[in-house]
């Protein structure tokens, strides 16, 4: 019974993985007050991406860093888009996670010859299936590095320049500018966070399972930035919401297991926990403030 | 080459793409319609596309009892279109209700709560209602006396297409000549303003956002009722995020959001040509849909060069 609950512990760790590292990334937006809704294509794009790095280099590490870095540069990039052409950034995130999802499957098809899920024993030999069978091991790696990003992340937010201008930039714009402070730039920075730190838990997605699947992000981006408002926009509450919403996942699969309601109805089970835990934390931090 | 003619010019070739092409602009219409309300009022919702959704299926469960009736039709029909607006309005309404007594962030909520209405509407779709003398996740049809009248046959165009039409004209005239209609622009484009005028501009959330919701509702009615005929599982494809972006590039001007929408309408039909006609992939209409998206967006294309990017 003990094993058992260990386990379910470890699972809940590891799936509330990736709902951490991108909830990072989003904070990074919303406090710069240039919230990025593109987070879900840029797991996908750090999935695939990490993927096909890890299937050449043999290395799961560099896939990880070099995908999240081009994640991060791309998104940079968008970002100087959207302030330098005055788009508006709402739809170039809804662009993004389409124009994201269709340039996987091309790149996929023309490389790969495969559109649809990838396996790495369809590929190369026996090196590269112990790169992705040593699942608990790649699982436990990216704990640390996400704990560890959430962390450098709030030092470098509260105790930073770097971090402070964001806030800055996200908490008044203008009076930043009167400041001297080039608020458009930090905005562009965070955008380039989100991107490294999205890309990140995609590929946390895709080594945990050990294949790339097309939907395998399905919806864990939004589930992301719901977690940031969740934790009430704080490190450690993005940290434990991003563990109530694994948790709440968890559940879902279980029943689905038990088979005690539709299978079908249960998938949205989590959102609607996520929408529940949401609303009773506002009311309670509305509550404080007014007393 | 073939593939951008294929986009742009193959939409105007038939009957059949044309009509559906304008059928779809009646469903984009109310959606696009809907956005923009909750923007006019500050807000921003989010979960659109489930209150469309759900609103056609409560419409098409209706519609499916009500199949004894065919003589009593045309009442039966408006009285689902108020049934699918009436779940809209409800499941938005919920949103501004936590909105304005727990403080949560609507976009959030909305989403949250149509992320989770989706899938209970998907098990009764392919369950409990599922028309099992065939292979589509899908119901039975409505039958012939519970569709809106078609206007082109062999395509899907219904008479929604002109109910679709009007309603902008009546959000301009709310907008621009009533004195509700500015106390709401005002409430909406400036809060902190409207409160020193008198105007408390939380007293709109809840009836900005059910009429928000009220309309997505009834572009799922057009939907169910209009251009399917039955209620097939996830038929919306993106219709919700579809009018979020018509609204955006309208910038929320309800005049505005007719050509958008035929913009959008005509883009998206192209793209599906493409994929039917000249086996173009979903990739390559998925990417031609996101780089017109990018540059539609952008108000000050040619100052990119300036200053370096």
């Amino acid at each position: 019974m003990e094993k058992l609950e260990f386990r379910m512990v470890l699972q809940i760790l590891f799936q509330a993985v990736p709902l951490l590292l991108a909830g990072t990334g989003v904070l990074w937006t919303e406090l710069a007050g240039f919230l990025s809704i593109s987070i879900e294509g840029w797991m996908s794009f750090g999935g695939f991406v990490s993927y096909i790095i890890a299937l050449y280099t043999g290395s799961v590490f560099w896939a990880v860093i070099i995908a999240s870095l081009a994640a991060a540069f791309l998104s940079w990039l968008c970002a100087r888009f959207v302030i330098r052409a005055g788009a508006d950034p709402f739809i170039v995130g809804l662009a993004l996670n389409l124009g994201i999802s269709g340039g996987i499957t091309a790149v996929s098809s023309k490389i790969l010859g495969a559109k649809g899920v990838l396996r790495p024993f369809d590929f190369t030999g026996a090196a590269n299936s112990e790169l992705f069978s040593f699942g608990i091991a790649v699982s436990w790696s990216f704990v640390y590095a996400a704990v560890a990003g959430a962390l450098i992340s709030a030092w470098l937010l509260r105790r930073t320049p770097l971090g402070l201008r964001t806030i800055a930039a996200g908490l008044s714009p203008e009076a930043s500018l009167e400041r001297g402070l080039d608020f458009r730039c930090y905005r562009t920075i965070s955008w380039a966070f989100a991107g490294f730190f999205a890309a990140a838990a995609g590929a946390a997605l895709t080594f945990r399972v050990g294949v790339y699947t097309p939907d395998g992000v399905s919806g864990r981006g939004w589930l992301a930035i719901a977690a940031v408002f969740l934790g009430f926009r704080k490190i450690r509450g993005i940290i434990a919401a991003s563990v109530l919403l694994a948790a709440a996942e968890h559940v879902c699969i279980d029943a689905q297991k038990q088979n005690f309601a539709p299978q079908t109805a249960l998938i949205g089970l989590p959102s609607l926990l996520a929408l529940l835990l949401y609303s009773i934390s506002q009311f309670m931090e509305k509550k404080i403030v007014r007393d | 080459m073939n593939i951008l003619q294929t986009i742009f010019i193959t939409p105007w070739s038939s009957v059949f793409f044309v009509g559906n092409m304008f059928d779809y602009m009646a469903l984009l219409l109310p959606a696009s319609l809907a956005a923009a309300f909750a923007f006019r009022a500050g807000l921003c919702n989010l979960g659109l596309e489930g209150q469309i959704y759900a609103g056609g299926f409560m419409a098409g469960v209706f519609l499916i009892q009500m199949q004894r009736y065919d003589f009593f039709s045309t009442p039966l029909l408006f009285t689902a279109a108020l049934i699918a607006m009436f779940t809209g309005a409800l499941l938005a309404a919920f949103c501004a209700f936590l909105k304005k007594v727990t403080g949560t962030n609507e976009l959030i909520t909305s989403f949250l709560l149509s992320a989770g209405i989706t899938p209970v509407v998907n098990y009764f779709i392919t369950g409990p209602l599922r028309d099992t003398s065939g292979n589509l996740l899908a119901t039975r049809p409505f039958g012939r006396y519970f569709m809106l009248d078609r206007l082109l046959p062999p395509s899907s165009l219904s008479v929604s297409f002109f109910i679709a039409l009007i309603l902008p004209l009546f959000a301009f005239v709310f907008f621009n000549k009533t004195v509700s209609g500015y106390r709401f622009r005002l409430a909406g484009d400036s809060p902190d303003f409207a409160r020193y005028g008198g105007i408390d501009a939380e007293h709109y959330w809840i009836p900005a956002f059910s009429f928000s919701g009220a309309l997505g509702g009834l572009s799922g009615f057009f939907g169910v009722a209009g251009t399917y005929g039955m209620l097939h599982q996830n038929w919306t494809g993106g219709l919700g995020w579809a009018g979020i972006a018509v609204a955006l590039i309208a910038r929320g001007d309800p005049l505005v959001i007719i050509p958008a929408a035929f913009f959008y309408a005509y883009l998206k039909s192209g793209t599906d040509t493409a994929l039917l006609v000249s086996g173009a992939a979903f990739e390559s209409s998925a990417l031609i849909q996101a780089v017109v998206l990018f540059f539609v967006t952008a108000r000050r294309i040619f100052s990119i060069g300036k200053a370096g990017i």
